[in-house]
């Protein structure tokens, strides 16, 4: 299954891979206007320290950790992607506290959120992965 | 050799920002992506208005941060700040004096002369078939855009049963008559380098090391690379000779003819001290002659020396700048037996020269190849060299100009490190190049990812081949070989008798 | 092969999954003493306060006995197991053989023999959707609402039903909430919180006696109630296994689920 892979050695720490993946998630066409004096929640994360940057989301683990200690069974996987029904999360924040990546976090919307993979964003193929200006994301399989 | 005396009162600031930046806040989102990648910090976010602001002062306008904003909020604008109007005395003009003024010292530039004198290859126009010839479709016909360079035998040698003896002396086979021009490792970065490598390998033509030497990594590379003697010999050693396909002997460049070349030892540090094989933190000075090169004669003792270090396996290349009086110096160095002459103009780039030198020094490539191509055919060693021309090689229609002009192949340079995003701020000699091209920073070495920027170096040739092949076919012609020299094929516009009898063209409508 | 699965929550659910990861073939049956497709039992709490309901608290899609290849039997307690045999023996008579089992049975809430608890009428505990309905149709805004333990199961309870009664008060014996969990200076602030919402507290107390409406505190203090939930611990449902494999507090495994008794597995017991 493809997965989202980011390589550190082009990282630029520019961040925008965190504004298309915000901008993903609205639906406008325009990202002006989609995203003007909106405080972003984006589902990948820069991470940034002495010099090394690197962008963080979800793993699609192939042993979920988040799916084992969801307590409503909101946290399953779907065709190969670990997916959220927002309908059954309570917000417990028990996947918060699984994720040994930090890749999920609590959303404005109620129920937590992380990286689906764009398979229901406006985007359709990740954003992130089109969005980075040294491509150093990438959207590939690898066994 | 430079003396810095500042003298600038901080409290009168002669020098107005050239550039302005101007910022849409109904498109910005303060993503903050324009401050994080400018490395001149014009950018700022301020936290508790939410707003991003910039110092114009510092814009060199390189354009990093209008590419890169996201929602195309920002661009660049010539100041309207201006002086009185003067035709003579123009603002530039002014502002070079204040700044000699201030600081005292030499005026640096990078890039190549952005000076308005005559383009020729603007003024010269190309034939198409009509009627009573007919043109060749590219898409339905071979086209052979391939070109060899090296001596040519004088005649055919037969042996004592009549088989033909070779006799072909080293040459190199390109799929096109363009390569990569000289940019020396310490002038450009190695993500640059690799670019290029692996562009020229896919492509099938040759890049060019430069003075500084051949990184280790790169000889993988060897068949597709021009390894540079320099006049400071930096990185000469036995391997670098032999792992490259052919050996250019550098005389002079186009940018600054008659001087040497100086990379400040703040950038020679790590991988570059090491390739040049000089001590981290010394300044790497190129003298202005090769010191063991005073007379033709002097010349061809190093290039019979260099074939004899690598076996006679490889061509050498000898590169001269255009100046005034560079057919009898071809002429010369053709009888020395170098192989290859090439020859840049005053178009073209460098890493860092002295502003006057760049922009007052040279002729104009156009003028320099037609004069040294009739030259030699006028003695009769035309044969003995192929001719190689660089400085503002612009556009595929450029090189089908030079082509006819007498060149059977062409340099390029500024417009491969455009393909690689430069923008031509010319701040090369700041070290601070936002595209991580003239910098060894390596946080800004990194924005160059090789992996996308030879694709856009192949890209950008190969769609130069298709339109080499269309306009050879629209002449009629399907052979590169059938357009070398080939002045019937072009005319002039807006040239005089003199310039149209140096070129070796007819006006058009004759 | 045949696996049987006692327990229809969290660790049955999971030994389907399990199993299933690695033989697609074998039959496996599970049974639960409730009668439920399987729900998540920490949602009893999201249910009453109404930010769920009885079909999102679905722990698995519809159609995942189907999708497992799993046969469910809801509804049937089983009261012994039969290792020589390998069987287990249901309430209504029947057995049931099994080749591998797995005993997922959980545990059930520890109701402390208090003096006079017996005459207490609407007693409830608070670990299943039984309770649940049950402790929501007894609510109504001007009953008061003693809760016993400042655990997890007390405090969600607390939290679910608050709006919904006209008081709370929450006793424990420990000093402080979330004995188990929290160190003093964290239990505080979930204290205040809670307070600050409008629930009281009475730490270091247990209670000594009950009349119907009253609890006689070990402080001294006598506290007036209209409904009384036990939420003082839970007890690992260990009577099953007894004699048939190592038990302590809970069922002893090892790091492959095993218990001493061959091909009887169980899942971890946390305290």
């Amino acid at each position: 299954m493809k997965k989202v892979y980011v390589n550190e050695k082009w990282c630029l720490g520019c961040h925008l891979c965190e504004y298309y993946c915000a901008f993903a998630g609205t639906n406008e066409k325009d990202m002006a206007r989609a995203l003007k004096d909106i405080k972003i929640n984006p589902r990948i994360r820069i991470e940034e320290k002495d010099g090394v940057s690197f962008a963080v989301s979800c793993r699609h683990c192939d042993e979920p950790l988040c799916v084992k200690g969801c307590i409503t069974g909101a946290l399953t996987r779907k065709d190969g992607v670990i997916t959220i029904n927002k309908d059954k999360c309570v917000s417990c924040y028990t996947c918060i506290l699984c994720c040994p990546f930090g890749a999920i976090a609590p959303s404005e919307q109620g129920a937590v959120q992380k990286c689906e993979l764009c398979v229901k964003s406006a985007a359709g193929t990740p954003a992130c992965v089109k969005g980075c200006p040294n491509g150093a994301i990438v959207f590939e399989e690898r066994g | 050799m430079f003396d810095f005396t500042e003298v600038n009162p901080m409290a009168i600031n002669f020098l107005y920002p050239n550039y302005e930046v101007e910022r849409n806040y109904d498109r910005c989102i303060s993503c903050r992506a324009c401050e994080r990648q400018c490395a001149n910090e014009v950018h700022e976010y301020l936290p508790d208005q939410n707003k991003m602001v910039c110092d114009d002062s510092k814009c060199v306008n390189c354009q990093r941060c209008v590419s890169i904003c996201p929602t195309r909020a920002l661009k660049i604008v010539k100041t309207n700040n201006t002086y009185k109007e003067n035709a003579n005395w123009t603002g530039k003009a002014i502002n070079e004096v204040y700044r000699q003024a201030g600081s005292g010292g030499v005026l640096l530039s990078s890039m190549g002369n952005p000076e308005n004198y005559p383009v020729y290859f603007d003024k010269i126009l190309l034939n198409a078939s009509q009627v009573t010839n007919p043109s060749i479709d590219p898409l339905r016909e071979p086209m052979e855009t391939k070109v060899f360079l090296g001596a040519k035998p004088k005649a055919i040698e037969r042996d004592a049963r009549g088989r033909i003896v070779n006799n072909l002396p080293p040459h190199l086979s390109l799929s096109m008559p363009v390569m990569f021009s000289a940019m020396s490792f310490g002038s450009i970065s190695y993500n640059a380098h690799e670019s290029l490598a692996r562009a020229a390998e896919e492509l099938g033509i040759m890049y060019n090391t430069g003075e500084g030497g051949l990184h280790e990594d790169f000889y993988r590379y060897g068949k597709n690379t021009i390894v540079q003697v320099a006049s400071g010999r930096f990185g000469v050693h036995p391997d670098y000779l032999n792992s490259g396909a052919a050996i250019e002997i550098k005389m002079g460049q186009g940018a600054k003819p008659g001087i040497g070349g100086h990379l400040p030892g703040a950038k020679i540090i790590g991988d570059v001290s090491r390739t040049r094989m000089i001590p981290e933190g010394t300044d790497a000075i190129s003298p202005a002659p090769h010191h063991d090169i005073y007379s033709i004669e002097d010349l061809r003792q190093l290039v019979y020396s260099l074939k004899e270090a690598t076996e006679y396996k490889k061509p050498v290349i000898v590169k001269i700048a255009a100046v005034h009086n560079v057919s009898a110096i071809a002429s010369g160095i053709a009888r020395s037996g170098a192989d290859i002459i090439a020859i840049d103009g005053f178009r073209g780039g460098t890493g860092a020269a002295p502003t006057r030198i760049r922009d007052h020094v040279g002729i104009p490539i156009e003028l320099a190849l037609a004069s040294v191509d009739r030259r030699l055919r006028e003695e009769g060693i035309r044969d003995n060299v192929s001719l190689v021309v660089g400085g503002s090689i612009r556009s595929s229609a450029d090189i089908v100009k030079a082509v006819a002009l007498g060149a059977d192949c062409v340099y390029i340079a500024t417009s491969a490190l455009l393909a690689l995003g430069c923008h031509l701020c010319g701040s090369c000699h700041t070290g601070k190049c936002n595209w991580g091209i003239a910098t060894q920073n390596p946080e800004l070495v990194k924005r160059l990812n090789p992996n996308l920027g030879y694709k856009r170096l192949v890209n950008l040739l190969t769609a130069w081949k298709h339109e080499i092949k269309e306009m050879m076919g629209g002449m009629g012609i399907n052979s590169i070989e059938s357009l070398k020299g080939n002045r019937l094929m072009l005319r002039g516009v807006g040239l005089n008798e003199k310039e149209l009898e140096i070129l070796g063209i007819k006006y058009a409508g004759e | 092969m045949r696996y049987v699965i006692i327990g229809n929550s969290a660790a049955g659910i999971g030994a389907v999954e399990g199993i299933r990861q690695v033989d697609k073939e074998g039959e496996i049956i599970i049974i639960s003493r409730e009668p439920y497709h399987t729900y998540s039992r920490p949602l009893i709490s999201y249910l009453i306060y109404g930010k769920t309901d009885r079909e999102k608290m679905k722990y698995r899609v519809d159609g995942f006995y189907e999708d497992m290849g799993c046969a469910f039997m809801g509804g049937k307690a089983v009261t012994q197991i039969l290792p020589d045999k390998k069987e287990v023996g249901l309430d209504d008579g029947s057995k049931i053989a099994y080749d591998k089992l797995f005993v997922g049975t959980g545990s059930d809430p520890f109701v402390p023999p208090i003096e006079g608890l017996n005459t207490v009428n609407d007693k409830f505990t608070f670990m299943s959707l039984d309770d649940a309905v049950s402790l929501e149709k007894a609510l109504s805004p001007e009953k008061r609402v003693l809760i016993l333990g400042a655990g997890l199961i007390g405090l969600k309870c607390a939290e679910a039903i608050l709006h919904k009664v006209k008081s709370i008060v929450v006793a424990d014996l420990a000093p402080r909430v979330l004995s188990s969990i929290l160190d003093g200076e964290g239990a505080g602030m979930i204290q205040k919180h809670l307070e600050n919402k409008g629930i009281e507290f009475r730490l270091s107390a247990g209670v000594n006696k009950f009349a119907t409406d009253k609890a006689y505190l070990s402080t001294g203090e006598e506290v007036g109630f209209d409904i009384l939930v036990i939420a003082a611990g839970v007890r690992p449902n260990t009577a099953l296994l007894k004699g048939i494999a190592d038990v302590e507090r809970g069922i002893i495994i090892n790091e492959k689920s095993e218990t001493s008794a061959k091909d009887i597995f169980s899942e971890v017991k946390l305290f």
